[in-house]
């Protein structure tokens, strides 16, 4: 089993004839991602990839099934893109791009909550479930199937600590990319919920980071899991104020915005937390030894 | 980004919430009671550090205008001095609107406890609404804040127009808060905001194309303004703390998380950072403009360069040739104090071009860690031993 995405997956991309777009169409049908199509206005009855382009979110549902988009339109396009894919009534939805006013974001996650379908980001980089489905901008070479969950706001973070697992023998079952901006449509806690139901998640690491407070009611639940959870909050080091790339990334004024305190919450309630990204893979070793023994 | 208090009633006075007539020195506002004096800087509490003054009369005004005028204010420059006509204060509130993050909506707080930090403001006292996007504020929840407030009659009713004025600054001018503290009720009976504490979106500055910069930026030091002008994010540690120990690290990354990653790295080390920048996608726009992007981080002034870079679909060919280029730049530090770690398509030849290049290269983050404190430790002995 996998979480999110899988080989039942039904993948559109939104803004397929664009240059991004098709660029993630061929990667997807190289590796054996289940696209089954695209969406852009005006150009219905093309093709991308071997695959049909419709003119309507609507009209690409009822041909092909799809439940699962990828969305990479230009930014001033973003909104109504977004309300048309929730209109479609698609469960699935991964805003790529970043830099979206957070007045829009708000609108966005608001109506995809309201009509329940679950949004990724913006600036997410988005869901992979490695040998099985890639509606992700990692790179499929890079991933090894494997029974480790990750769940992170960041991509960058998230490849680093792929490559950790690597190095240390492990692979991933699923991996997940909230994006880095202020308002987020899906939060560490629904991600949880999801691989503590998944029988081929065996361990969660958890890449948290400055600014906001989604961390907290994560820690909360993970107290609560059978699967083991592993943490690691990037920006430590951070100066205050400083706005690290991330539009979310802030460690503000605010004492809950701060990296050590989120780790202090992880750690009151007996999740293992790593100083440095670099540690996550011995950790990670340690735990699942551990786990087994128990 | 933040703005000084003026930039922040200036957006108020668009959407028609009440404030004090005031202007920038010298010019000088009327008034019959005396003026209040504001050094206008960007950090809060300026009223315990002397950046809040009042002056009975002009001779007054002008004296203590112009000490306030170039100063400083803790580490942050007086950007300018904003006079106001002197209020009668009655009572003193609060009132914000903010984006709650962690909710994804927008949440107003007030209170009747006003004039001081909010978060010294027990919560019992502060009164919050959240405010649906798709339905917007409503009336009840108005109601609702005059009633926790205790405003009654005329007074309510001027209330419940600053409560939606203000939820209009915030999101019709794209902001994450608007606050305004305090919210003064004057001895004739009129609601004013006496401050202003505003915080744009910097990803909506497109929407309004009119809108000057912050006043504050040009405050900001020669790295972090180039670094706006060049699409990317740039954070100067020497200007926002102590400054950092030598030798001290510059970094470059790609993505925000792989950024703070590492920082940390090297800061929880005990190393000094002296500053980092965040690509932010500066490569796909060409190898000039990413050559001049790694100059930028030389004017951090550092004794070691960390380049990281992990790129899942994108070849680091064209950040490989950057580095070079920039590193052959008048000004550039030695190719041995730089070391680089790439990872992405064909990282063979970023390799390659970096060994040959003179440049110390790893795939993998713990050696190139390794290497920069190396690379420190060795600088620090020689330092000592020079000593």
């Amino acid at each position: 089993m996998t979480i999110l995405v899988g080989s039942d997956s039904r993948i559109l991309i939104q803004g397929i004839t664009g240059t991004t777009g098709r660029l993630f169409a061929e990667k997807m049908v190289a590796h054996g991602t289940p696209l089954v199509g695209g969406v852009t206005p005006g150009k219905g009855g093309s093709g991308v990839a071997g695959l049909p382009v419709f003119d309507s979110m609507r009209e690409a549902v009822t041909a092909t099934g799809a439940n699962a988009v990828l969305s990479c339109i230009a930014p001033q396009y973003v909104v109504d893109g977004i309300f048309e894919v929730v209109d479609a009534g698609i469960p699935l939805v991964c805003l790529y791009i970043e830099n979206i006013p957070v007045h829009d974001a708000i609108r966005m996650c608001s109506y995809a909550n309201a009509r329940g379908t679950r949004m990724l980001g913006p600036n997410s980089a988005g869901a992979a479930s490695p040998g099985r489905a890639n509606l992700s901008d990692l790179n499929d070479n890079n991933m090894r199937p494997g029974r480790i969950g990750i769940v992170s706001k960041s991509g960058t973070l998230t490849y680093e600590v792929i490559d950790e697992l690597h190095r240390h023998g492990h692979g991933e079952s699923s991996v997940v990319c909230l994006g880095g901006d202020r308002v987020i449509g899906t939060h560490y806690v629904d991600v949880l919920r999801l691989f503590e139901d998944d029988p081929d998640t065996d361990l969660i690491v958890l890449i948290g980071e400055p600014g906001g407070g989604l961390e907290y009611a994560a820690a909360e639940y993970a107290a609560t899991m059978r699967t083991p959870v592993v943490a690691y909050i990037a920006g430590q080091g951070s100066p205050q104020g400083a706005r690290m790339g991330h539009a979310g990334a802030v460690v503000g004024e605010d004492e809950r915005s701060r990296p050590q305190n989120k780790m202090k919450a992880f750690a009151s309630v007996g999740i293992e937390v790593a100083r440095l990204v670099t540690d996550v893979g011995v950790i990670v070793s340690r735990r699942l030894e551990q786990a087994k023994a128990s | 980004m933040k703005l000084l208090e003026y930039e922040g009633k200036a957006l108020l006075v668009r959407h028609g919430v009440p404030v004090p007539a005031g202007a920038l020195w010298p010019q000088v506002p009327d008034s019959s009671n005396g003026w209040m004096i504001k050094a206008q800087v960007l950090a809060g509490g300026r009223g315990k550090r002397g950046g809040i003054q009042v002056a009975d009369t002009c001779s007054e005004l002008e004296q203590r205008a112009r000490a306030l005028q170039g100063s400083r204010l803790g580490d942050e420059p007086v950007h300018a001095v904003y006079i106001e006509p002197r209020l009668r204060i009655e009572h003193e509130y609060y009132l914000a609107a903010i984006v709650n993050r962690d909710q994804g909506q927008v949440s107003v707080m007030a209170s009747a406890s006003g004039g001081m930090d909010i978060e010294q403001v027990p919560k019992s006292r502060i009164a919050t609404i959240d405010l649906d996007p798709l339905a917007g504020l409503m009336e009840f929840q108005v109601q609702h804040l005059r009633r926790a407030l205790g405003l009654q009659d005329a007074l309510g009713g001027q209330f419940g127009d600053i409560v939606r004025k203000t939820v209009a600054t915030l999101v019709q001018e794209d902001a994450e808060l608007v606050e305004i503290n305090p919210l003064v009720c004057t001895a004739e009976g009129q609601l004013v905001a006496a401050d202003a504490k505003v915080v744009l979106d910097d990803d909506a500055m497109f929407r309004h194309p009119n809108r000057p910069g912050p006043a504050a930026w040009t405050a900001d030091s020669r790295f972090m303004q180039r670094c706006r002008e060049l699409g990317v994010i740039g954070v100067d540690s020497r200007t926002s703390g102590p400054p950092p120990k030598r030798p001290s690290v510059a970094l470059l990354g790609n993505g925000a998380g792989l950024t703070m990653a590492t920082y940390d790295q090297i800061a929880l080390s005990g190393v000094g950072v002296a500053g980092a920048i965040e690509l932010h996608g500066a490569l796909a726009r060409g190898v000039d403009h990413t050559a001049e992007v790694i100059r930028t981080l030389f004017l951090l002034e550092a004794d070691v360069v960390f380049i990281n870079a992990f790129y899942q679909l994108r070849s680091t060919h064209a950040l490989a040739l950057a580095l070079l280029q920039s590193l052959d730049s008048p000004g550039a530090p030695s190719r041995d104090s730089v070391v680089v770690r790439m990872r992405g398509v064909q990282q063979e030849t970023s390799q390659k071009m970096m060994e040959e290049g003179g440049c110390f290269y790893t795939p993998s983050l713990s050696e190139a860690t390794a290497r920069v404190l190396a690379v420190v430790d060795a600088m620090s002995r020689k330092a000592r031993m020079a000593r």
